[in-house]
């Protein structure tokens, strides 16, 4: 039997894909993300071309969401120094040794 | 003698004006007077405040006339000369000595009118609702912060600075401005009454301040709350009064637009320099817009940057200024094109070099940066523009949690796998230290693009249970304005970048009095050679996506040297840190890059010409004549005596005469009142000096002692004016008197140094140069107190020479001051007084070449009488930062 191995997805793939489909990488990103949260809707090309349309129209938001992805989510939630360094000094959280 | 009222403002809300009053009359309000107005209240109010009729005094007005004119009938209702303090009666007094500390920086400078505190709105939050603020012509939204963002208290903006406007929550009115301002403008109900009359103030050349040292507690609008839309109404009402004055000619007095395009999360040393610079150079009079030269997520928390963000722009600005990585730069759009930016190479990418030819002007932070861009080709015009440190979030007193077994702890930042290298830090750190030594290194991965590749490559170095303390706080985001906190939680700041550009935390640590640890190499070069720890770069290596430029790598060995010697000798380094952090942080100041950095894009040509600034006010503006308050100021032995007895015998009184000094070095008497002598003996020594041996500070509880001394001084002296106070050390101290004064004229006595250190010789045996030290201390002091009130000059010399002539030239010009009740003595009284045989020490020799330059400058400027002058600079006395620290941190804040 056959087994296809897995494409590496490195960004170059990504960067080419965008290109095709005529939006930017980040949004390509958006695209996967909507696709994979609803995994029983069957995808063919009238749902890629919706959700496509769909990061499109949603402009920034949808880099946002993909920064967020690429960055986490300690770059764009913010919590209070202080409360990090209280936690990092409780017993056993960071300690290493 | 003249004190403070304090205007309470009650409308209903007992229980606010109740918590009010019990705070304030805890405090030291001393001599003050506290008036509340009744705005007519329909509570219980009118009966309930009646139990404090003891304490206070009440005005009760029939029904309620708002903010504005219940604080008017309140100013009315004080007495004539004293200041005014405007309370809200939901605010409580927190702090005990709040008025004092008003007081000090009432007084800190001449055309300083209107002070403002701090205040912070209710715990646990203890946001800070108020730092002083501004308001801009947009939508004359006024914001009470610098930035607008809601903060919690980490003890920023704790020194005193010049603010736009205050909200006049509390507002301490000098009266020598309210002489000239008057009261509030009736035409606002409430609200908006507080900017209009900073920028009247403003329009006199009368500077608002916040006094950093005093913090209350403000519940805002707690007198208005649930008002079924009264407030909104009110607020509607007035700001549409406020726009027709003032909109148009807040948008005048920009003086072009400039773009801002830059980044305000990544990265984040171009993001810090957006949310830093960028509302200084709008405090300045700059119209500032921002576009992002990449995409990223706004923050708009920070009203500056979103209004920014948020304005229009002209088709072409009149400045673009790009402050970004370099491959940016092409992107500028203005009239005039800057672009500010660095490296981290000894030579920077080509495609940078090539996008910063197409600017006007490049900025760059050091030499290092400037040769950078050189050495690729950069054809654009390179200048260094030196970055400083945001004095108003960093220095010693950030509260921040400390390590809870008291370990030392080294903090260090990683941004960047390649270029921060934390990796080498850590695995240098844990091969440094043994696992049972108190110390520990604590490293904050910022979030970011490189943060997993970060903790992945740490991962295996932490994986020894017997290493020594590594923490690593990972992917956690907090607001930039508690950097500080970071810092302070730590006891020395380390880095081990390869890379060469500016990291903001080098210099900020040194402000917050942490030793610095740093690769010697790009623009951490300098700094950490001449104030830090340098580790040494063991080569200079490629860097990985650059192949061109080269960066450094930290000698491993090198760093654990530093590591350790910062370690071991931690008390001696921590106190030399401290003690140098403040005078750092004054030489690299933010706001100082600001100013230089309007001076660059005013080199394009394309921004109009600063606004010409009002002359700033003197208190002897006020137009009142003096009011019979004499204060003789002059170094020892400079003939203050002769001087001030001449003005007894001209009818000034100097105090009981069973009060008055005599001693074998004055037989004739000093005119000095026992009293008042005792107070400033005890001043001194409360402050750890003496006479010989002038306190470099000014403890707030010494200051604060001598000033309820002083009351019962000039309360005595006030039965019978005109009088004089007479004291060599109230030269020191005369500024501390100022806001107990009455349009004071201060009769400064100068006498030649040479001839002072002679007589200090012959008296207590003091060394020349001591002497001539004490007289520049004394003198300079004086001047600067006496700076924009009433005062005349007398010449020692002169006196004895022509004693008639200058007691004519004295009486005068007292006279023109508007002092009543003095007679010009006749010759034979005069003449019996002022015995030539006075002047002791007569030295022929008067050669300045025993001065230092600095006090050559002040005899010069005594002896051409330039020290009088309005405009008078003491240069000196700035460099040597030699005036009290009220008036030493005084600064402009925009």
């Amino acid at each position: 039997m056959n087994e296809t191995p897995a494409l590496d997805i490195d960004a170059a793939r990504i960067a080419a894909l965008a290109q095709r489909l005529d939006i930017s990488p980040r949004h390509l990103l958006a695209v996967a993300a909507r696709i994979a949260a609803v995994p029983a809707e069957p995808l063919d090309a009238a749902r890629l071309h919706t959700e496509l349309e769909r990061c499109r129209d949603a402009g920034n938001a949808a880099d946002d969401a993909a920064a967020l992805l690429l960055l986490g989510y300690g770059a764009h939630a913010q919590g209070d120094l202080s409360d990090g360094l209280s936690l990092v000094w409780s017993d056993h959280f960071g300690e290493q040794g | 003698m003249r004190g403070a009222a304090l205007i309470v403002l009650a409308w209903n809300q007992w229980p606010l004006t109740q918590r009010c009053l019990d705070s304030l009359l805890a405090t030291d309000i001393d001599n003050a007077q506290i008036i509340v107005v009744d705005n007519g209240s329909s509570d219980e109010t009118p009966t309930a405040i009646a139990a404090y009729a003891h304490r206070i005094r009440t005005l009760r007005l029939p029904e309620n006339l708002g903010f504005v004119r219940g604080m008017n009938a309140g100013i009315a209702a004080a007495r004539a000369d004293d200041d005014i303090v405007l309370l809200n009666d939901d605010l409580a007094f927190t702090q005990r000595d709040w008025l004092n500390r008003l007081r000090d920086a009432a007084y800190a400078t001449p055309d300083t009118g209107i002070v403002g505190c701090r205040q912070l709105g209710p715990p646990p939050e203890n946001h800070l609702y108020h730092a002083g603020g501004f308001i801009e012509p947009d939508d004359l939204w006024g914001q009470q912060t610098e930035s607008g963002r809601l903060e919690h208290d980490i003890a920023q903006f704790s020194d005193t600075r010049r603010v736009q406007g205050i909200a006049f929550a509390l507002a301490y009115i000098r009266r020598d401005c309210l002489d000239r301002i008057g009261a509030l403008d009736p035409i606002f109900h409430s609200y908006f009454e507080d900017t209009d009359y900073c920028l009247r103030a403003a329009d006199a050349g009368i500077a608002t301040v916040v006094a950093g040292a005093v913090t209350l507690r403000h519940d805002q609008h707690g007198s208005t709350q649930d008002d079924g839309g009264f407030r909104k109404r009110l607020w509607q009402a007035s700001r549409a009064s406020f726009a027709a004055r003032w909109q148009d000619r807040l948008r005048a007095g920009y003086r072009g637009t400039v773009l801002w395009q830059g980044a305000t999360r990544f990265p984040p040393a171009y993001a810090q320099l957006a949310r830093t610079v960028l509302r200084r150079l709008d405090a300045r009079g700059l119209r500032m817009a921002y576009q992002p030269v990449a995409a990223e997520l706004v923050n708009p928390e920070d009203y500056r940057l979103d209004l920014a963000a948020r304005r229009q722009w002209p088709q072409t600005p009149d400045a673009a200024l790009v402050c970004a990585p370099a491959h940016h730069f092409d992107k500028a759009h203005g009239r005039f094109r800057v672009g500010l930016g660095f490296g981290e190479w000894d030579r920077v990418p080509q495609r940078w070099a090539e996008a910063a030819s197409t600017l006007d002007l490049l900025l760059v932070p050091d030499a290092f940066q400037a040769e950078a861009f050189r050495a690729a080709g950069t054809r654009a015009p390179i200048h260094v523009l030196a970055l400083g440190v945001d004095r108003d979030y960093l220095h010693p007193r950030v509260p921040a949690p400390r390590n809870p077994h008291g370990h030392f702890v080294f903090v260090a930042v990683a941004e960047e796998l390649a270029r921060d290298a934390p990796d080498l830090l850590v695995s240098t750190f844990l091969r440094t230290f043994r696992a049972d030594e108190p110390v520990e290194l604590l490293l904050y991965v910022r979030p970011g693009q490189d943060a997993v590749p970060v903790t992945e490559a740490l991962a295996p170095l932490l994986a020894h249970a017997s290493a020594p303390r590594v923490r690593v706080l990972a992917n956690w985001g907090f607001p930039d304005y508690q950097r500080a906190q970071l810092l302070a939680a730590g006891d020395a700041y380390v880095s081990a970048r390869r890379g060469g550009g500016w990291d903001p935390f080098a210099s900020e640590a040194i402000a917050c009095a942490k030793p610095l640890i740093a690769t010697a190499f790009g623009s951490q070069h300098e700094l950490v050679q001449e104030y830090g720890h340098a580790v040494a770069p063991s080569r200079l290596i490629e860097a990985p996506a650059h192949a061109a430029s080269r960066w450094a790598e930290p000698d491993p060995d090198s760093l654990a040297a530093q590591l350790r010697d910062v370690y071991e000798r931690r008390v001696e380094l921590g106190a030399s840190a401290q003690a140098r952090a403040a005078a750092f942080a004054a030489q690299h100041d933010l706001d100082t890059t600001a100013d230089k950095l309007i001076e660059h894009l005013e080199h394009g040509g394309t921004l109009a010409q600063a606004p010409a600034r009002p002359r700033p006010h003197r208190p002897a503006d006020s137009g009142r004549p003096a009011s019979g308050q004499l204060v003789v100021l002059g170094m020892h032995r400079s003939g203050t005596s002769g001087v001030a007895g001449l003005l007894a015998r001209m009818g000034a009184w100097a105090g009981p005469e069973q009060s008055l000094l005599i001693g074998p070095d004055n037989p004739k008497g000093h005119y000095e009142y026992a009293p008042l002598h005792a107070a400033c003996l005890a001043r001194l020594a409360g402050a750890g000096g003496d006479w010989a041996h002038p306190p470099r500070t000014a403890p707030a509880a010494a200051v604060d002692t001598f000033r309820r001394a002083m009351t019962d001084v000039l309360d005595t002296l006030d039965a019978k004016r005109p009088w004089l106070i007479k004291e060599p050390r109230l030269c020191l101290l005369a500024r501390e008197l100022l806001p107990l004064l009455t349009r004071p004229v201060f009769v400064h006595v100068v006498r030649d140094p040479h001839e002072v250190a002679d007589s200090l010789a012959a008296r207590d045996g003091l060394a020349r140069d001591h002497a001539f030290s004490l007289w520049e201390t004394y003198t300079r002091a004086a001047f600067a107190a006496s700076r924009g009130w009433q005062r005349v000059l007398v010449d020692y010399a002169q006196l004895i020479a022509d004693p008639v002539g200058t007691a004519t030239h004295l009486h005068a010009s007292l006279t023109r001051f508007g002092v009543k009740g003095l007679a010009m003595p006749d010759t034979a009284t005069i003449a019996a007084w002022i015995d030539p045989g006075l002047r002791r020490q007569r030295t022929a020799n008067t050669a300045t070449d025993e001065l230092s330059s600095a006090q050559r400058e002040l005899l010069a400027a005594i002896n051409d009488r330039s020290i009088l002058a309005d405009d008078f600079v003491d240069a000196a006395a700035a460099r040597t930062d030699s005036a009290p620290p009220a008036a030493a941190s005084a600064r402009a804040g925009g």
